[in-house]
């Protein structure tokens, strides 16, 4: 299972927009804030609660691996479904909860 | 075992039967209409085209429900599609869903000779409502439309654009932000100037054609896409879901999968040709 979320996400962030780098240079300091409660990789931007952040990831998996349920089939390219199921579940908002780890969101929005 | 299933998913929330005293096709007329995004709004695939039609046609208010699909079948889409969606988010008034591109076309034929029209399509006999995903990707680009028929058929993509504008800040549906993450009953909002029900939002809607990117910019009768794409068999679905954000419903929007992908976020409307000869 987990495996499988980990593949589904990444993916889904795999697909997102990059977001445009602020001019700041690459050595600023840790990403990690004040807020975090949890490690990095799950860390949601500041003015998120931890619950909503579980129920956007919650959301998002569930609806991709719904459709990845249904939809792949051994003959077909894992990652063409996973294309279009990611476009139907609009992973956009709420890939807004979940930043990448490489991004600079976090420190942008503080 | 419909009935038990009706009875397990009646929702005293669409006890008002609103649908029953609307119209459940309107007629659009032939003539010249622009589509697409107004200019210097950039959108993906797609750019401001002047379409003409030579034909009218008539076009379901309402996306395909539960119980209209059942006046025609009694094979119930898939509901294992459903299994994240709360039951009462399957009553006779929800859209059908769960429905793939080859299952909306397969119905459209049933329908058609049930109404007694002509079928819109013509496919082997082994293009069934039971096609698996391979057959259905596979055969999918041989189903040919019979233009001169009066049955039944889905919506090219400049149909549905047509029929499907509407001004701002009217005749929103069901997206992201207000639909409680499930579909819901159809026509719960106004309709647009046509008398359409949620062209924007509730379930996305199955086009006809392939999908690729326009090269021209006026057009006339649409029915198949203008370029051929061999390694291209995606369909457009249109009109943005109860899963999407507000921002996404414009009609012009194209996203697009491929015929045999079921999804709870994806249903259909029909539309038929009127033709000359009064059909």
């Amino acid at each position: 299972m987990y495996p499988r979320l980990s593949f589904l996400i990444v993916f889904a962030l795999a697909c997102r927009k990059s977001p445009t780098l602020p001019e700041t240079s690459p050595e600023e300091p840790s990403m990690i804030t004040d807020h975090c409660t949890f490690d990095l990789e799950s860390c949601p931007p500041p003015g998120s609660t931890k619950g909503e952040y579980e129920a956007a990831y919650s959301a998002l998996d569930d609806c991709l691996t719904g459709c990845m349920d249904i939809n792949q089939v051994e003959e077909r390219n894992n990652e063409e479904v996973l294309k279009e199921c990611a476009l139907i579940c609009e992973q956009s908002p709420y890939l807004e909860l979940i930043p990448t780890p490489t991004s600079f969101d976090i420190k942008v929005r503080e | 075992m419909i009935v038990l299933w009706l009875a397990c998913t009646s929702n005293p929330s669409v006890s008002t039967d609103r649908t029953d005293s609307i119209p459940s096709v309107v007629t659009i007329p032939s003539g010249t209409y622009q589509i697409g995004p107004l200019d210097g709004i950039i959108v993906s695939h797609t750019f401001q085209r002047s379409v003409t039609l030579t034909y009218s046609f008539a076009i379901q208010t309402t996306e395909v429900t539960y119980a209209q699909w059942l006046e025609v079948t009694p094979d119930i889409p898939n509901q294992y599609c459903d299994s994240n969606v709360q039951p009462h988010a399957m009553s006779p008034k929800h859209p059908v869903r769960c429905v793939s591109w080859c299952n909306a076309v397969v119905f459209a034929n049933q329908k058609s000779r049930l109404d007694s029209y002509l079928p819109a399509y013509d496919m082997t006999d082994t293009f069934t409502a039971d096609v698996d995903v391979i057959y259905c990707n596979e055969q999918a680009q041989f189903v040919r439309l019979n233009q001169e028929a009066n049955g039944w058929r889905l919506p090219t993509e400049a149909e549905w654009e047509i029929a499907a504008a509407t001004e701002e800040s009217t005749s929103i549906g069901w997206y992201r932000e207000n639909s409680n993450g499930h579909p819901n009953p159809v026509a719960q909002f106004k309709p647009n100037k046509w008398g359409l029900y949620d062209t924007q939002g509730n379930v996305f809607e199955w086009i006809w054609e392939r999908f690729g990117d326009y090269e021209m910019r006026t057009i006339t009768d649409p029915f198949h896409f203008e370029v051929p794409l061999e390694e291209v068999y995606t369909r457009p679905i249109k009109g943005g879901s109860y899963l999407s954000p507000k921002s996404a419903l414009a009609p012009y929007n194209r996203p697009n999968a491929s015929p045999s992908m079921k999804h709870p976020a994806i249903g259909f409307r029909l539309v038929r040709t009127k033709l000359s000869n009064a059909s």
